[in-house]
């Protein structure tokens, strides 16, 4: 009994070690090719991450890793307990939440719409007008919505036309959210319709023959054929972006914002900036970033169970 | 995915345990020379790296300047100048301090490190010149003898020196900004140059109701710091009156400040855009294409400038300087733009990485030598200036440039006196400069406000050492993002100042104001308890008294 269980394991592990000679005589190139991606990975993505670590530090940019004191939660605690905290999380989830019930359905209704039209050239003129804006560099964009909210830009010429007052725009807190959302969904909506657009090209004509037959007219086979078929394009964006709910980007923010519009337009990544990368305090920026990626690996696993429970389709 | 987030959690705790086990080695500065006396120009083969900021492109490298051209060849030292990429300043100094390799000297250190100047001495990055000074550097040394008061300011708050200084000769380089009004305005409606805050406020209602679209207009930092708090007998931020340090935004008076700014604010005489724009370039339009009335300028490309622009359409417009408004008048205003005679932060460090620190410190005081001393401030002589009557005189290569370069970009292809650099800025340049008629009358009338200030209220001394740096940094931050904020919404007039005011004076008490002011008041006591001479260095004429 006792000799035939060893003798067991040694046929066991011979098994994994003759396995992977196996596998890797059969899928030699394969494994060869993926290495790169691997190394790209583990050099880049995952050695990095205990740079993480200095969120827990003092970080000292002369001594590195082996002169910083170590300081626990200190840097969380000075985040969450300070003044600003709640403004800015409020901000940046209000920013988020609306950018993802504007800018998020937009894209797709813009897909459906460009399916419908016949003409193929007028498609194509409309797709690449439409994602033109994509490439124009942020810094420029946020040019020409300064130059256009002003008090003499083109905003202020239709609201006066209409009897209304001029204003700088980028000075009244209430607006700053609709600019900031909408002059996004201008920049990316076309971009963000590629992928959609894709999806549409791979449903089977036969089911519009087939609901033709069975009498639907044009909406109806919109609402029954394709929306069903890029229903799990659709929810996997939409986990994604759930996912990046705590993260407004700092850039565009910084570029327009100013201490009139602070109350709703300092969210945390700006506030992060002036606090963090302008006095060089690493710590506490990677403090702050670390707690906003746990927030969000909880919203995208959260999206994901429950898109997986109701729906079917999800992540993984 | 539970599982991957806990084997993160575990990597990342590990490490952060191995790391918190190391640590406590500290690579102090040694003080140990190899040379005890540098001769210029040196035999041996040395390269000298210099990390600074190319501040107008004047030349692709500070090395293929003129003077440093010269230098070089009287000393012997080459020189190799690294410049980082203009924007990316903070990323690439951090960069090369976390790489370890330190150029041998560093211009405006304290700025980009994180902490100052205490905290690099404290890592072991930047001597203590102390000890350099007094070996290697006798021009400097003679001068610091002559005015032990110098040498103070130099000095940090435990009596170290981190840097070899910028030093301002005298009046007429320290003072660069201020008020001015269009003059052919002024003469049209018969008004007298303002003095008072009434005068200002009926000039620039008699603009605004004369179709003027801009009565007044300011970049917006500038309006908050240099324009018209000064009248109120307070300054914005940390200012000292009768020996105690007080916080402008944190005093009964600024509410006085705020009601004024907001009815002017509402009636139309300011700026709409006052609060939010910092852009210059969007200020010097609305002065040469939209006819502002007064505005604040500098006086070498402000008053210059305008005044070149004004002269191209040749119908009339001039400027005129004005004193910095009071409330009474034969009241001494109490804000000023002057520089202090040292300036903390613009000078060179030298490095621990640096294998020749006693070279560095003889190159860096060869600036303060006569023949240094001419070539910082005038360039190199034939090229850039000449001697009439013993006067060096600018050629017109840098006043008039025939491929039509500005005088500082002119200058700056020979000269580190067109912006800044480590030796002691010459009067003799600043009245070059200053050439127009208009320029030399802004440069009496502003400096007339500020000796008179600088007499009644002495600057805020002394340095906060890194722990109390560290302390309040985080209160000061959430003060000023308070501050701006509701400084923005009053003189807008979106809020009430006088209905909130005793909210947000209770408000910045919890952000902890009181804490800061105290910490800035012991900097100032043990500064003044330790150099109780301080305020004379004010009116040192230096340049005349030691380069003739």
């Amino acid at each position: 009994m006792f000799k035939k269980a060893e003798t067991n394991s040694i046929a066991k592990k011979r098994t994994i070690a003759d396995d992977i000679r196996k596998d890797y005589k059969r899928n030699k190139y394969v494994i060869q090719m993926a290495i790169p991606v691997f190394l790209y990975y583990l050099i880049f993505r995952y050695i990095p991450m205990c740079g993480i670590s200095i969120a827990f530090f003092d970080y000292n940019i002369a001594g590195g890793f082996f002169e910083s004191s170590f300081v626990g939660l200190k840097h969380f605690k000075d985040f969450l307990t300070g003044f600003y905290a709640a403004r800015t999380i409020r901000n940046t989830l209000l920013i988020s939440l609306m950018q993802l019930a504007i800018g998020f359905p937009i894209p797709i209704i813009f897909a459906l719409l460009l399916n419908e039209v016949r003409s193929k050239k007028f498609k194509s003129t409309v797709q690449t007008l439409s994602y033109l804006p994509h490439f124009i560099s942020l810094v420029v964009v946020c040019g020409l919505i300064i130059n256009f909210t002003g008090e003499k830009g083109i905003i202020n010429d239709i609201v006066e036309l209409f009897g209304g007052e001029r204003k700088n725009l980028l000075m009244e807190p209430q607006y700053f959210r609709w600019i900031y959302v909408i002059s996004g969904v201008w920049q990316e909506m076309g971009w963000g319709a590629i992928i959609y657009l894709a999806a549409l090209a791979g449903i089977d004509p036969f089911l519009y023959e087939a609901a033709t037959m069975d009498g639907a007219g044009r909406f109806k086979q919109t609402l029954y054929v394709t929306l069903p078929g890029i229903a799990p394009t659709i929810i996997v964006m939409l986990i994604l972006n759930v996912g990046k709910m705590m993260t407004v980007g700092s850039d565009k923010i910084i570029l327009l914002y100013n201490a009139n519009t602070y109350e709703t337009a300092d969210v945390i990544s700006s506030f992060v900036y002036r606090r963090g990368i302008v006095e060089s305090n690493y710590s506490y920026s990677t403090a702050v970033n670390l707690f906003n990626s746990v927030i969000n690996i909880i919203l995208i696993t959260l999206t994901n169970y429950i898109s997986r429970t109701v729906s079917e389709n999800s992540l993984w | 995915m539970k599982k991957k987030i806990f084997s993160t959690m575990c990597v990342v705790t590990a490490f952060a345990l191995l790391l918190s086990g190391c640590g406590g080695k500290k690579n102090s500065a040694k003080q140990e020379f190899s040379v005890d006396k540098v001769e210029f120009p040196v035999t041996e083969d040395i390269t000298l790296k210099i990390w600074t900021a190319n501040v107008n492109n004047a030349v692709a490298n500070y090395s293929e300047m003129g003077c440093y051209k010269e230098m070089t060849k009287n000393t012997g030292i080459k020189t190799e100048f690294i410049h980082p990429t203009a924007g990316q300043v903070a990323e690439q100094f951090n960069i090369m301090i976390a790489s370890k390799e330190y150029p041998d000297i560093i211009e405006r250190f304290g700025a980009s490190y994180q902490g100052g100047y205490a905290k690099g001495f404290k890592d072991g990055v930047i001597y203590d010149l102390n000890e350099l000074i007094d070996k290697y550097a006798p021009n400097l040394k003679g001068i610091y003898d002559t005015h032990p008061e110098l040498r103070m300011a130099s000095s940090s708050d435990d009596g170290k020196i981190y840097e070899i200084p910028f030093i301002r000769g005298g009046g007429n380089v320290k003072t660069n900004r201020g008020l001015v009004i269009r003059k052919d305005y002024l003469d049209k409606f018969g008004i007298a140059v303002p003095e008072t805050m009434d005068d200002w406020y009926n000039m620039l209602t008699e603009f605004k109701n004369n179709g003027i679209e801009y009565p007044f207009a300011s970049t917006s930092s500038m309006f908050q710091k240099e324009c018209f708090i000064g009248a109120f007998g307070i300054n914005f931020g940390y200012f000292v009156e009768d020996g105690k340090v007080k916080y402008g935004q944190y005093d009964e008076r600024y509410k006085d400040y705020i009601k004024t700014m907001a009815k002017w604010y509402s009636e139309g005489l300011l700026d709409s855009e006052i609060t939010i724009n910092n852009d210059s370039k969007a200020l010097d339009s609305k002065v040469i294409n939209s006819g502002a009335g007064a505005f604040v300028a500098s006086l070498g490309g402000g008053i210059g400038g305008y005044l070149t622009e004004f002269e191209k359409t040749n119908d009339g417009k001039d400027l005129v300087a004005a004193p910095y408004p009071v409330m009474n008048k034969g009241d001494v205003a109490y804000i000023i733009q002057r520089d202090n005679t040292v300036i903390s932060g613009s000078g060179s460090s030298i490095t621990t990485g640096s294998q020749y620190p006693e070279y560095a410190m003889a190159f860096l005081d060869y600036a303060y030598s006569q023949e240094g001393h001419m070539l910082m401030n005038f360039g190199v002589e034939g090229e850039s200036y000449e001697m009439v009557d013993g006067y060096p005189k600018f050629t017109e290569y840098v006043t008039k440039n025939p491929d039509g370069k500005s005088m500082a970009k002119a200058g700056s292809e020979f000269a580190r006196s067109f912006t800044w650099g480590t030796f002691m800025q010459d009067t003799r340049y600043g009245e070059q400069f200053y050439s127009r008629p208009q320029q030399q009358e802004a440069l009496k009338v502003w400096s007339k406000t500020v000796d008179e200030a600088s007499k009644k209220a002495p600057v805020i001394q002394g340095k906060l050492s890194p722990e109390e740096t560290a302390e309040i940094a985080t209160m000061e931050n959430e003060i000023k993002t308070y501050t701006d904020e509701m400084y923005s919404k009053w003189i807008t007039g979106k809020s009430d100042v006088e209905a909130d005011f005793d909210k947000y004076i209770s408000q910045l008490k919890s952000l902890g104001i009181e804490r800061c002011i105290e910490v800035y008041q012991a900097a100032h006591d043990r500064y003044i308890e330790r150099y109780p001479e301080l305020s004379k260095s004010i009116e040192l004429e230096l340049s005349s008294e030691f380069f003739k």
